[in-house]
This record gives C-alpha cells, sequence and structure tokens, in this order.
C-alpha cells in the first residue's frame, strides 16, 4: 500500500497489491442511485416518445461501469447516447426490407401463415446471434480499464453460425450436447476479446460443466422417472399431472440453479490473460436468494399497480360520465371508448410496463452484476502491468443498434 | 496548488500516483502532471481542454481533448476534487455544453419522430388505400378464402356456423343475389360479392377481404324490415368495394412498425406494442366505418329505399338488454348522431321510399333461417 502524507494521516490510495498477487474485484454502487437513474428515465421516456432510452441505457452502463473496480481502479464506460441512437436507426434500416418482404409473403402464402412465424422465429434467432457478437464489441471498445481499451476481433456472422448450428444440434441430441455447445460459444467470444495488446485466453472446456449437466440431466430423468412411477398405477391423467407438479415444481429450480451457478463459476474462472486469471465463485443459493425476492417484489408490485389502476379508473370514470367501466368489454373493444379513457388507458400502461421493468433492473440485473462482480478475484494481477495500448478505433455503430431492436442483453 | 491523483498514461495498464499542479492561469494556462516520487513530467493537459469522464459519486476523472486517448487522472480525495473543480473553469463549460448538445439532439429526435408519427397518423389511410390499389385482387380473394376457413372453424366451436339455406337457386338466396346486384351497379368493383346466411347465436354482419359477406341469423333476427337488411348489405358490400379488409392488414402493418420504432422493438414481441397498434388500428376502421356508411348512403339514393333504416337497427340493438351480446356488433359498427346523418345522406325527408323488394322475397329472407318443421 502506498501512503501519500500531503494531506495527513488516513488518507490513503486503493491497495497497489505488490506484496499479494491476488486482487479483489468489487462493486460500489448504490441501488438508490440506480432508482434515481430508473426514476428519471422512466419520466423522461413518455414525453420524448420512448427515445430517452438510448440515454437511459448509457446512464445505467456509466452507474454499472464507474462503480466496478479491479484492483483498486474503476472501469470506464466511454459510449454515448448518440452512438445507440445512430445504431438503432442503422438497424431499422435494415429491418424495414425484412419486415416488407415478410408482410408481402404473409399475404401471398397465408396458409403458410404458421411456417412463416416459424421461419421469421429462426431467421430472428440467427440474428440474435449476430447481434449479441457485434453489441458485445460495441460494449468492449467502449470499456477502459487503467485508461487502456478493450477490444474484440472475431466475425459476428462466424458467431452466430456457429450458435445456430449448436442450436440444430440440441434437438436430435436431446440437449446432450449443451456443455460442448456452451464452452465453444465461451471459447469463441473470449478468445476474441482483447485488453489492449492482450488476447484473452479461455482455458475450459465441456469437462469443466460435463459432470454437473450430465448428473442434473440425469437427476431430472430420475425425478420423471419417479414422478411416473408413482402416478403409473392411477391410470389418471390428472393424478399424473398433479405428481408431475409436485414433484418437479421444487426440484426443477433447484436443478436449474445449481447447473446455472456451476456454469457461471466454471467458465468465468477459466478465463484468463496471461498469466492473470479470474476465480469466480457463485453459489446456487445466491442466484436462488435472488429470484425468490424478485418473485416477492413482483408480487407487491402487482398488488400496488392493480390498486391504482383501480383507484384511477374509478377516479376517472366519474369525470367522464361513462358510468362504471366494464373492463372486460374496455379490453375486447377499444374502439367504443372515449380517446381520453384511450390516453389513460395507455399512460397506465406504459407506467406499468416501466415500473415491471425497472423491478427487474434495480433487483435482477443490479444483484447479478454485484453477486458476479464480488465473488470475483484474479490472481497474478500484476501481470497485467505490462499491457499496452492496442491502436485502433472503436467499433462501427451497426451491431448495437440491432441488439436493441432485437431486445439482446441486460446491460 | 497542487492536486494528488491516481494517473493512467494511456499507454500501459499502471496507475501512478501523480500530483498535478496548474502553470499560469487557469483559464489560459496548463496542468502539468508529474510522477509523485520522481517528479518527472507526465503530461501537460492546456486547461482549456480538460474534461470530465463519467465516473462514481466519489471520483473525479479528468482527461484532456489533447492528451493521450484513454490518459486519466482520477481524483479520489474530496478536497482535491473541490479544488479541481474549482480551479477548471473548463469543466462547468464542458458540463453546460454537454446539457445544450443533449437537449438539442433528444429534442431534435423528438420532434421528428413526433413529426413521423403525425404523419403517418394523417396519411396512413390515404397510403394504406395506395398500397391496396396496387395490390392484385387476386391476392386479396386468397387471403379472404383462408380467413374465411379459418373463421368458420373457430367460429362453428363457440356458436355454432351452418348456412341457412346451402341451395343458391332458392328463392331468399335468388332475392339476395337480386338485391347485390342492385348494390353493385354503377361500381366497377374486381371482386364478386357472395352473401352467406348463417345459423348462430351472436348477432352481427360482417364482410372479408375478397367479397365475402356474412349475415348472421341472430341479427336476421333483429332485422325487421327489408330496407334495415338492404342497408346492412349496402354497408358491408361498401367495406368489399372500398377493399377495407386489405387496407386494414396494410395499415396494421404498418402501425406494428412505427410502434416497433417508437418502443425500440422491431421484432414486435413486445406485448405494449400491440395495445399501441390497436388503439390506431381502431381509429383507421373509424374511417372504414364512415366510408362503407356512404357508400351505402349512395346506393340507398340511387336505389330510393329507406336510408336510415340501418340507423333505426342498430338503435334498436343497441337498446337490447343483452348489451354484451350486442357489443360485439356495436363495437364495429359504433352509432353517433354523426353517423345516422351520414347514412340518410341528402334525402330529403319528403321523397318517398321505394321498397327495396317485393313482401314475398323479404319473408322469404326473413324465415331462411327457421328450423324446418
Amino acid at each position: 500500500m502506498t501512503e501519500v502524507g500531503d494531506f495527513g494521516a488516513g488518507v490513503s490510495f486503493p491497495s497497489e497489491t505488490d506484496l499479494n498477487p491476488a486482487a479483489h474485484v468489487g462493486f460500489s454502487g448504490r441501488r438508490k442511485k440506480l432508482l434515481a437513474i430508473l426514476l428519471r428515465g422512466m419520466m423522461l421516456l413518455v414525453p420524448t416518445l420512448g427515445l430517452y432510452r438510448f440515454w437511459l441505457v448509457t446512464r445505467k452502463r456509466q452507474f454499472y461501469w464507474s462503480n466496478t473496480y479491479i484492483d483498486g481502479d474503476n472501469l470506464e464506460y466511454t459510449g454515448t447516447a448518440k452512438q445507440l441512437l445512430v445504431g438503432f436507426m442503422i438497424a431499422v434500416l435494415f429491418f424495414v426490407p425484412i419486415y416488407g418482404g415478410l408482410f408481402t409473403l404473409s399475404l401471398r402464402a397465408p396458409d403458410a401463415a404458421l411456417v412463416g412465424y416459424a421461419v421469421v422465429g429462426v431467421i430472428i434467432y440467427f440474428l440474435m446471434g449476430y447481434a449479441i457478437f457485434r453489441s458485445r464489441r460495441f460494449r468492449l471498445t467502449r470499456t477502459l480499464w487503467r485508461g487502456i481499451r478493450f477490444h474484440q476481433t472475431g466475425n459476428a456472422w462466424v458467431y452466430a453460425l456457429r450458435r445456430f448450428g449448436w442450436t440444430l444440434l440440441m434437438f436430435p441430441t436431446l440437449g446432450l450436447a449443451y456443455p460442448f455447445m456452451a464452452s465453444d460459444l465461451w471459447r469463441y467470444r473470449i478468445e476474441h476479446t482483447w485488453f489492449g495488446d492482450r488476447k484473452f485466453s479461455f482455458a475450459g472446456s465441456w469437462k469443466s460443466v460435463a459432470a454437473t449437466f450430465y448428473g442434473a440431466y440425469f437427476i431430472s430423468v430420475v425425478f420423471a422417472v419417479i414422478a411416473m412411477m408413482i402416478a403409473g398405477p392411477t391410470l389418471n391423467e390428472n393424478v399424473t399431472l398433479i405428481a408431475f407438479v409436485l414433484v418437479v415444481t421444487p426440484i426443477a429450480p433447484i436443478i436449474y440453479f445449481w447447473v446455472k451457478s456451476r456454469f457461471l463459476s466454471r467458465f468465468w474462472s477459466s478465463v484468463r490473460l496471461g498469466n492473470a486469471g479470474l476465480t469466480v465463485k457463485v453459489g446456487a443459493r445466491s442466484l436462488v436468494g435472488l429470484y425468490v425476492g424478485y418473485a416477492l417484489y413482483f408480487i407487491l408490485l402487482l398488488l400496488v399497480l392493480s390498486i391504482l389502476t383501480i383507484v384511477i379508473f374509478g377516479v376517472a370514470s366519474l369525470f367522464m360520465d361513462t358510468g362504471m367501466i366494464d373492463f372486460s368489454a374496455l379490453m375486447n373493444n377499444v374502439s367504443l371508448a372515449s380517446p381520453a379513457l384511450l390516453l389513460l388507458a395507455g399512460l397506465s400502461y406504459l407506467l406499468f410496463i416501466m415500473a415491471i421493468g425497472a423491478l427487474s433492473e434495480l433487483v435482477l440485473a443490479f444483484g447479478f452484476w454485484k453477486l458476479l462482480t464480488r465473488n470475483t478475484q484474479i490472481s497474478n494481477v500484476t501481470e497485467l502491468r505490462g499491457v499496452m495500448a492496442a491502436a485502433g478505433e472503436e467499433s462501427p455503430l451497426a451491431g448495437e443498434g440491432l441488439a436493441d431492436a432485437l431486445n439482446v442483453g441486460v446491460y | 496548488m497542487q492536486i494528488w491523483g491516481r494517473f493512467y498514461d494511456g499507454h500501459v495498464a499502471v496507475a501512478q500516483i501523480a500530483i498535478m499542479r496548474l502553470q499560469g492561469s487557469a483559464e489560459h494556462g496548463s496542468w502539468i502532471i508529474h510522477h509523485a516520487e520522481t517528479d518527472e513530467e507526465l503530461a501537460r493537459w492546456p486547461a482549456q481542454s480538460i474534461i470530465n469522464m463519467p465516473s462514481a459519486q466519489d471520483e473525479l476523472r479528468l482527461a484532456a481533448t489533447e492528451g493521450m486517448p484513454g490518459a486519466r487522472l482520477v481524483i479520489t480525495i474530496p478536497l482535491g476534487m473541490a479544488q479541481a473543480r474549482r480551479m477548471m473553469p473548463a469543466l462547468d463549460r464542458q458540463s453546460k455544453v454537454e446539457r445544450r448538445n443533449r437537449l438539442r439532439l433528444l429534442g431534435g429526435a423528438t420532434t421528428l419522430l413526433a413529426g413521423v408519427i403525425t404523419l403517418y397518423l394523417v396519411g396512413i389511410p390515404v397510403l394504406a388505400g395506395y398500397i391496396t390499389a396496387a395490390l392484385p385482387p387476386q391476392w386479396e380473394r386468397d387471403i379472404g378464402e383462408a380467413v374465411a376457413t379459418q373463421f368458420e372453424d373457430s367460429f362453428a366451436q363457440e356458436y355454432g356456423f351452418e348456412l341457412c339455406d346451402a341451395d343458391p337457386q332458392s328463392t331468399p338466396n335468388q332475392a339476395i343475389s337480386r338485391l347485390v346486384a342492385d348494390i353493385l351497379q354503377d361500381t366497377n368493383t374486381p371482386f364478386g360479392v357472395q352473401v352467406s346466411v348463417v345459423r348462430t347465436t351472436l348477432p352481427n354482419a360482417f364482410a372479408l377481404p375478397g367479397g365475402r359477406v356474412y349475415y348472421l341469423s341472430a341479427f336476421l333476427d333483429d332485422t325487421e324490415t327489408a330496407d334495415e337488411f338492404a342497408g346492412v348489405l349496402a354497408h358491408e358490400i361498401g367495406h368489399v368495394v372500398h377493399r377495407h379488409g386489405m387496407e386494414q392488414l396494410v395499415s396494421s402493418a404498418g402501425t406494428g412498425l412505427l410502434i416497433g420504432f417508437v418502443l425500440g422493438d422491431m421484432t414486435g414481441i413486445s406485448v405494449a406494442g400491440g395495445l399501441g397498434a390497436a388503439l390506431i388500428d381502431s381509429r383507421n376502421s373509424r374511417d372504414a366505418e364512415r366510408e362503407a356508411d356512404a357508400f351505402a348512403a349512395q346506393a340507398t339514393k340511387r336505389m330510393g329505399f329507406n336510408a336510415t333504416a340501418l340507423a333505426d337497427l342498430l338503435d334498436r340493438v343497441a337498446s337490447d338488454d343483452e348489451f354484451s351480446r350486442a357489443m360485439a356488433l356495436l363495437s364495429s359498427h359504433p352509432l353517433t348522431s354523426e353517423r345516422r346523418k351520414a347514412l340518410a345522406g341528402d334525402v330529403s325527408p319528403g321523397q318517398p321510399a321505394t321498397p327495396v323488394m317485393s313482401d314475398a322475397d323479404w319473408r322469404a329472407i326473413r324465415s331462411m333461417c327457421d328450423e324446418p318443421e
């Protein structure tokens, strides 16, 4: 630790870790601050017809990045809202002809409408792979640590194809290919990631998660068989269903979060930069806690919002002289309602959507970021001091806009 | 005056303890950054070019537009942060410029978007009309077929769906055909209108794209005069002639695109888009109703029967005790005094109405859905 004496005792800078080569990653963000950002965003989203979302995302990223520190130095997000806005415009230009083509197709082959939707779904799934990789590049090239920029090489189309191919393989293998898929995609992402002039490497493989995944797979099959055996002799569909639900309901989330926490820990812990490496320990219990907390808050929020809605519409119906409003009729027959009522309904609906979005941000996204950063350590952190800045520009804007259009990514 | 901080030079990933000193005036001088121990000069930033970078609340992160990209001085001591803010007028200017630029961009983009939406709301009925006119009528017939099949299946399960009189040569069907031909006179629609009277418990009448018109038996029971029946048919045929079904498809696709843009979800997965689209589409469908009424008014004027009969019928159904039962009908055919006026057209009240069909024909139509004894 380097003491600096100019302003007297007690003033010291965060550790330089000369002696201890293992360094902590941490997060100092306050939920209250994030809430303030979100509330401000909710107020500005409506008058800006939703366009404020690009500023909101930028503010959120600045919040997460700037409060995350690695070995005493915070990350910095240098992206701007304008870049996101331009990226989105590009995505719209890209989407309009596709949209028009699909519409014409649906007009010409209305019988094949279902097939058409399936095709659209497949195309969108494929494009999501592209968007994930491109938006990752956008964020990495706008991330600084100790004045050095991250970046990403590799081809987003190749990534999209890999992701798509592995997904196709999941069907005939009944999901058994998943550890191979996950490790391959992780490897592609990590091994194309750079910090300055150094490339990251990925030490993990399907073997890192095989025991967990196939164990969980086996246990799930065993429980399914048990459930069927309990219900078997009765030969009654309802009993089978009840037995199934009784067995599956408590088991499924436990298995899911156990597998998820293992995957996160093992794969993140396989990330290396030269001799430096991450060690991540995320427990299943903390993940379960996160989601249980979210579920409770969600129920509470729904309750509050429902009461609020009833009060608002009750008051509105008094003033509008329409008598009590029949909600189901209103839902079925939008055109019957007065414009003022529609506006009110629209605003309430927006409030509803935004409140739910804010809750998931405050509880899930914030909680997950905190959980991951606080349970991460870096070994041989002194290795990072030799990293030099690499030449190059920030990535172009097209990919990130597509990600926004396709609803990809949380942060 | 010196300010302590952590310095990254933008070349190597190392934090150096540094001291920042002002040389010259706060406005036109330079800030020199020295290594805290060796006093070596690390960087020299003109005071004018110093900017504030996004950072956590408990630190101040400085950079210089003329410095090395990535070079930063991070001040974490509260006193130092306060001193820097006071001594660096460029920071204050920068935040003002940024706020102004943000307002300008956000305001400009919002105004532009509002303009696009307004243009869309004003232009879509016209635009959808043009696009529809350019689409081959055969497409519309194909869609009508497909919709009819789907629709008849789903309707059959909920309310029952059975043709009242399957024989096209029967008296009532012949009478309807003659009436349709009369209404279609002088219009050059590419569609042949096919009216199906169907036995079902829901009171309604509607047209599908491509010329299929359905008159449901429960609604026929409510229809008391031949003029009312003809009025309803003229209205539905108006939808066919104006290709409203197709227009609605085109405009709702456009609305979906717009809502997707506003909400930033081009895939249309979002439920939010659904409600917004429904609001806009309902407005378009009111316009379509007005157009169909105008068509009906014109037809009745030409054929000389009682034009307000349709309005009378809707009035009567609206006062029905089973209001919710009539909801489906009224939601697509809302009755207003304005509408009544439009239906009446410019027929002078004194003008005598001529019967639209013979009493025998009307009796045949009225009883076509009665169960055979």
